[in-house]
């Protein structure tokens, strides 16, 4: 019985990490630049949409919807490398613009394209395949939990180790944390830093697409008005807390998964707790990690110095 | 042969004509001092070798070869690598990673840092430097990041090597050894370029030099046939007194007394030590030290600006270290602060608000809380003749002034309400000779008249030039006391760098 509990919070943990992760780790090198992209949340609704109008528009193969949600969410985030990069605007003022355009518009094309309101469902669609690892399901206690995993979840593990090696070992890592610390460094070595940006910005696009892509075609197979719901904050904060490191933002997109996974279990269970409340323990854990966070990192200023100074 | 040649350059700015038909020649394997007033155009020169900026006219040729230089990297295949003021590091990132910016050797796509390891320790072999190529940049001294940025420029294969104000962030005994690694890498045929305003530089460090004043050429010539006096006289275009009398004559009443004096830095972190001094009217008391030392803590300490941890400080005997700015003021206390564009003014403010900062809520200017604006402009009108600024009209934003000019409103502020005690931080930091020398006066001129002086400067040629006593600060602590007379700037600088430290107690009896 308990076991059964604890398989399904952690199956439900990784079904509620997957688009966080993917989000968080599509924040990364943006973060790194120091290019404040709070428009991952318009960017996953875009995605979570043109994923499904790519499985009508195929007939039912959710790769193409996947794929077109990609091909959508880079394009929409040039619109934020556009105004905010390009033409300075203020970081933060697009971000909140593009997330509202990004609601406007899937209810608009929702309407417009589909002829519905509200909810858009998917009407035959053969689903992304699932990963059965056969040895891992052999496992006492622990193997239900891996024994199936979703592909995209697969994506977001490989990813986070893709952002990696990218951050670390190859050139556009380094230019995207020199872009971040000191721009004028990479400009005057000769390399065009708004091609940096725009890398940092369409890898934020595609993977913030792709998660969006899991709300709305793994998770379920429909598009709701707003189904995002403050996910992409939620991986904002994640990328925060996890000081844009791509193992830790994974580790606290994970933590922010796991919270609302208990609060789900917990709702079920019909203990003396409102469900209001227990909605709110993702979100109180965000304001409670971001000031630990800060509190960490003033604390650490403080005691490690530079050698000379 | 000459390395570079710029014949002929034009460059126009919106009311500025920042090079004026400049014609620039370096040899190959020579050192060429270019100097000028601020906004003679040297920047403009250089940024335009370095493909930053493009001239409406003009050309440049490389070792006899006309190029064209659109941007950085065209200047960078070319051969020209640039060391600028403000170091371009990422200080997170590794030394090696950030020699190798911008062209990093790849191997399937992926840096190959030991490729990359080998050629960066061939440079530094070859020149005997020692760097430590896994530390981050943030760990480094300031000598030890300009020579990263030696180094960069070197791993590009530059054979011109553009060194903007080198020497402006360095001890003396940096500047020293960036001097001899000059020499050094000069007998590669290396042409180097420096940058600078200090003229005693120049003539140790150079071979030839170019001056520039108000975008034209007003001399080229080879360092050993001139003088320090003939090159500021070319830099301002007329001849000028570079010496301040400075009698020596008795002081007054102690003014400032400063017992035991703790600060805590922006982060916590203790950067003034227990200091003990004391200023006395009619004197003036230099305080040097490399930047970062504390002197920043201890002014905004004394002038009220934040609250000190422990200690105490008098002012005329009474005790101030719990009141507040105003009240400071009010006592007789007046502040040049080290940043004039965001400390010492209100950028986007007019001249005229500028000036009337610490008056406006006098009686004379404000009643029933109202300004009168009438004697607040009769204020500035003051103001502004009496201390020379040069303003098209007061009611232009203080920003859009240079930054001589600036200084001159912000001094003209401060000294003229009559203060017992001046804290000057910095008062002549990148302004012009002229103004320099201006500034330089007006101190001096208020400590004849009585007035106490506390000077922090990061200039020792102007703390030994002004100050009746000098105190050298090293980690937050005082380490060294002199009297200009029976020190050099190269003893000071031993104790900057805290190579040296001398007991040295604060003042001998308690305030009464």
């Amino acid at each position: 019985m308990t076991v059964d509990i604890l398989n399904n919070i952690i199956a439900t943990t990784l079904r509620n990490s997957t688009p966080l992760m993917l989000a968080a780790l599509g924040g990364v090198f943006c973060q790194k630049a120091r290019v404040f992209n709070i428009g991952l949340e318009g960017i996953m609704l875009i995605g979570a949409f043109s994923a499904i109008c790519g499985v009508m528009l195929s007939g039912g193969s959710a790769w193409v919807g996947l794929i077109f949600a990609i091909l959508c969410g880079m394009v929409f985030s040039l619109l934020f490398y556009l105004f905010a990069v390009k033409l300075s605007a203020n970081q933060i003022i697009t971000g909140i613009g593009l997330n509202l355009m990004a609601s406007g518009l899937t209810a608009f094309l929702l309407r417009a394209v589909f002829d519905t309101k509200g909810a858009l469902r998917a009407t035959s669609m053969t689903a992304l395949p699932t990963l059965k690892l056969s040895f891992l399901s052999k496992i006492p206690v622990i193997g239900g939990l891996f024994g199936e995993l979703q592909l995209i979840t697969i994506i977001a593990l490989v990813m986070m180790i893709v952002t990696a090696v990218i951050l670390k070992r190859m050139p556009i890592g380094a230019y995207t944390v020199a872009v971040g610390e000191m721009p004028d460094s990479v400009s005057t070595a000769g390399i065009k830093i708004h091609r940096v940006y725009l890398f940092d910005v369409l890898w934020s696009g595609a993977l913030c697409a792709c998660a969006g892509a899991y709300l709305s075609i793994v998770s379920v197979s429909s598009f709701t008005e707003d189904m995002v719901s403050g996910r992409g904050f939620t991986a904002f904060s994640a990328l925060i807390f996890g000081n844009a490191n791509p193992y830790a933002v994974c580790a606290c997109s994970l933590l922010f998964g796991f919270v609302d996974a208990v609060g789900i279990k917990l709702e079920l269970s019909r203990a003396a707790i409102p469900s209001s409340i227990i909605k709110m323990f993702p979100y109180i854990l965000t304001v409670t990690a971001l000031a630990v966070s800060c509190y960490m990192r003033q604390w650490k200023e403080n005691h490690v110095s530079p050698k000379h100074r | 042969m000459n390395a570079v040649e710029m014949v002929d350059i034009v460059k126009q700015y919106p009311g500025v004509l920042a090079s004026n038909h400049v014609n620039f020649s370096v040899r190959k394997g020579e050192i060429h001092g270019l100097v000028g007033e601020n906004g003679a155009g040297k920047s403009t020169l250089m940024n335009i070798l370095y493909g930053m900026q493009t001239p409406d006219s003009g050309e440049i040729r490389l070792h006899g070869e006309k190029i064209r230089l659109q941007s950085p990297k065209d200047a960078i295949n070319a051969g020209i690598g640039m060391v600028h003021q403000h170091f371009m590091l990422a200080p997170s990132l590794s030394v090696l990673d950030n020699i190798i910016m911008g062209k990093f050797p790849t191997k399937g796509g992926f840096i190959d840092r030991n490729k990359a390891r080998t050629e960066v320790e061939k440079i530094l072999k070859k020149y005997n430097f020692s760097l430590e190529l896994d530390a981050k940049v943030y760990q480094l001294s300031i000598g030890q990041m300009q020579r990263v940025e030696i180094v960069k420029a070197l791993y590009r294969g530059a054979d011109i090597l553009i060194l903007d104000e080198p020497t402006a962030v360095l001890t003396p005994q940096e500047a020293d050894e960036l001097i001899h690694t000059m020499r050094t890498i000069q007998k590669d045929d290396t042409s180097i370029i420096i940058i600078t305003h200090k003229l005693k530089e120049v003539m140790r460090a150079t071979d030839r030099v170019t001056v520039l004043r108000r975008g034209t050429v007003t001399g080229c010539l080879n360092t050993c046939d001139t003088n320090e006096h003939e090159l500021a006289e070319l830099m301002v275009g007329h001849e000028l007194n570079m010496s301040i009398a400075h009698e020596k004559k008795t002081t007054g009443n102690r003014i400032l007394q400063v017992e035991d004096l703790c600060m805590l830095d922006k982060r916590g972190r203790l950067a003034v030590d227990h200091i003990s001094f004391d200023v006395h009217a009619g004197e003036i008391v230099g305080i040097c030290g490399v930047e970062g030392n504390g002197q920043s803590e201890l002014v905004s300490g004394l002038t009220g600006l934040t609250r000190p941890v422990s200690g105490q400080i008098w002012f005329e005997g009474e005790q101030v270290q719990h009141r507040s700015v105003r009240a400071r003021r009010d006592l007789g206390m007046s502040h040049i602060p080290e940043d004039r564009i965001h400390v010492g003014a209100a950028r986007d403010c007019s001249i005229k608000e500028n000036l009337m900062l610490t008056a406006y809520y006098k009686k004379d200017y404000c009643k029933h809380n109202l300004l009168n604006n009438k004697a607040l402009n009769d204020l500035a009108g003051k103001l502004i003749e009496k201390y020379a600024v040069k303003v098209p009209d007061a009611d232009y934003a203080i920003g859009t002034l240079s930054g001589g000019n600036m200084q001159k409103v912000v001094i003209a502020r401060e000294i003229d309400v009559m203060p017992r005690l001046l804290v000057a931080s910095q008062p002549t930091r990148g302004v012009d000779i002229g103004a320099i020398m201006n500034i330089r006066g007006q101190l001096n001129a208020l400590r004849e008249s009585g007035v106490a002086i506390l000077l922090v400067s990061a200039e020792l040629e102007e703390i030994m030039s002004l100050s009746d006593r000098i105190l050298v600060m090293y980690e937050g602590q005082i380490v060294g006391q002199f009297t200009p007379e029976e020190t050099t700037e190269q003893e000071l600088g031993l104790y900057m760098a805290g190579a040296r430290r001398m007991n040295v107690g604060g003042p001998s009896d308690v305030a009464e």
